[in-house]
């Protein structure tokens, strides 16, 4: 376990990836708050339950991903200390005095998505290390994949410590990719797997040298994207199709 | 030809229930066929619901802005200047500060489409108001009669329909001077609820400037296209 690393995670695509990649690389956190509610079904929920899941590799790029592990079945299989909270608000109070007790440095921020994170939150404790799917300051906010996608042919990914304000806090690291080799992964597998990858190299950097870098932004540059129109992500497929 | 697959986001009317499109599915060419499909059948019925209308004389942007309350779009249509040969103003008239306390949407809105001056004015002030009417819209989908500081709703007084495609109208001309894809989607959400409301139910100011606003998206969805070197 990585000493000073702490992670809140969803039952997400973007939760189960990271802490693949993190087990395979040695970077797992010495504590995990799994944010659960069974009575809710999360549109990436209904998303994967609809897809036709290949028996195989899920991601070409990756044949090693498993992707279908929970994030329970991982933490419990590995013993990782954790705490269950029940509900998928992380802005709601048991989560906020959860992370206020906690006292590692980082807490690697997988929980869901579109939810903007409160002061009362990002103040209790740790400091939020969040990976977006996008370099900043060019590509803030929702879906910046596909947007980079149809721009620029590329996709890319930044680390940074959280603020009140969207994708705004300092920089930590930056990465840009090649669009992924099958476009239907990009939601629930690639996106989160580029991630995940600034992640390890964040955290292997935060090991090795007891620190991260921090780049203040400034939030008048870059632009804020909202989710994309399915004719704006079509075209985006079809540019690297 | 009917396409094979539906075009989904205007089988409601978004007025009355929104879309989030969230994890919209990939559905290949097909999908882009019917969505031309879409636009073109919503065209179609603004067109039989403005037949017979009054005609009136209208002659480019000006005459377009001055047509809030027009008939039949065909002669605007026409008669719009092509963006590239537009000369370009600067912020002026009909946009306020950009740090105002108080700002009602219709009139703004007709100052970003180039009231009075005839010229959609192009100036940073106008962007801020722009991007900030189209985040307002992306973020609620619905637009609100006032806004106060920080773009917060006066009070629950809706916009007029008329706002709608008048932003739609305003953010295709953002795209079509800067290539802005924030521009364009928020045009495309836009006008897919203009395109799932019944055409029988506009006045004839919403439906013939929802017309103009439906063809110039399906404009802009295409040079995209070609630009990028894709068929459509």
């Amino acid at each position: 376990m990585l000493p000073g690393v702490a992670m809140l995670t969803a039952p997400s695509s973007r939760s189960r990836i990271y802490l693949d990649l993190l087990e395979r690389r040695g970077l797992l956190p010495e504590l995990v708050l799994l944010l659960e509610d069974p009575s809710v079904e999360t549109a990436e929920q209904r998303r994967r339950a609809a897809e036709s899941v290949p028996s195989g590799t899920v991601l070409p790029e990756d044949p090693e991903l498993n992707a279908r592990r929970t994030v329970r079945q991982r933490v419990e299989d590995l013993g990782i200390d954790h705490r269950t909270l029940d509900t998928l608000n992380p802005n709601d109070r048991v989560v906020v005095e959860a992370v206020a007790e906690i006292d590692q440095e980082f807490l690697i921020y997988s929980g869901p998505g579109g939810i903007i994170l409160e002061g009362d939150l990002l103040k209790a404790g740790p400091r939020f290390l969040h990976v977006h799917a996008g370099e900043l300051p060019d590509y803030r906010g929702s879906t910046t994949i596909y947007y980079s996608l149809l721009a620029e042919g590329a996709c890319g990914a930044t680390a940074f410590l959280m603020n009140e304000n969207i994708d705004e806090g300092p920089i930590v690291a930056r990465e840009s990719y090649p669009p992924p080799k099958n476009p239907e992964t990009i939601d629930l597998y690639y996106d989160p797997w580029i991630c995940a990858r600034l992640l390890c190299k964040v955290l292997s950097l935060y090991r090795d040298e007891g620190d991260l870098p921090e780049t203040p932004q400034r939030p008048n540059e870059g632009e804020t994207y909202y989710i994309l129109h399915p004719i704006v992500k079509h075209l985006a497929v079809s540019h690297i199709s | 030809m009917t396409p094979n697959v539906p075009y989904e986001y205007t089988n409601r009317d978004l007025f009355e229930k929104s879309e989030t499109y969230e994890y919209t599915e990939l559905e290949g060419s097909a999908f882009l066929d019917a969505y031309l499909a879409d636009r073109a059948d919503a065209i179609e019925a603004l067109d039989e619901r403005l037949t017979g209308t009054e005609q009136r004389s209208m002659n480019g942007w000006e005459g377009l802005l001055g047509a809030l309350s027009w008939a039949d779009p065909d002669p605007v249509q026409d008669n719009l200047p092509v963006l590239a040969d537009l000369p370009r103003l600067s912020d002026s008239d009909g946009i306020p500060n950009v740090d105002a306390d108080r700002v009602a949407t219709v009139p703004l809105l007709a100052g970003l489409l180039g009231v009075p001056n005839g010229v959609p004015p192009d100036g940073e002030v106008s962007a801020v108001w722009l991007n900030r009417l189209v985040e307002r819209f992306e973020v609620h989908k619905r637009l609100y009669a006032a806004y106060g500081t920080e773009m917060r709703p006066v009070d629950d007084e809706p916009a007029a329909r008329i706002a709608y495609p008048m932003l739609a109208l305003a953010a295709l001309v953002g795209h079509d001077r800067n290539g802005s894809l924030k521009l364009l989607n928020g045009a495309l959400k836009i006008c897919d609820a203009l395109s799932s409301t019944d055409a029988n139910a506009m006045d004839a100011g919403v439906a013939a400037l929802s017309r103009i606003a439906l063809d110039e998206e399906r404009s802009a969805v295409r040079a995209l296209a070609a630009e990028k070197e894709m068929p459509l």
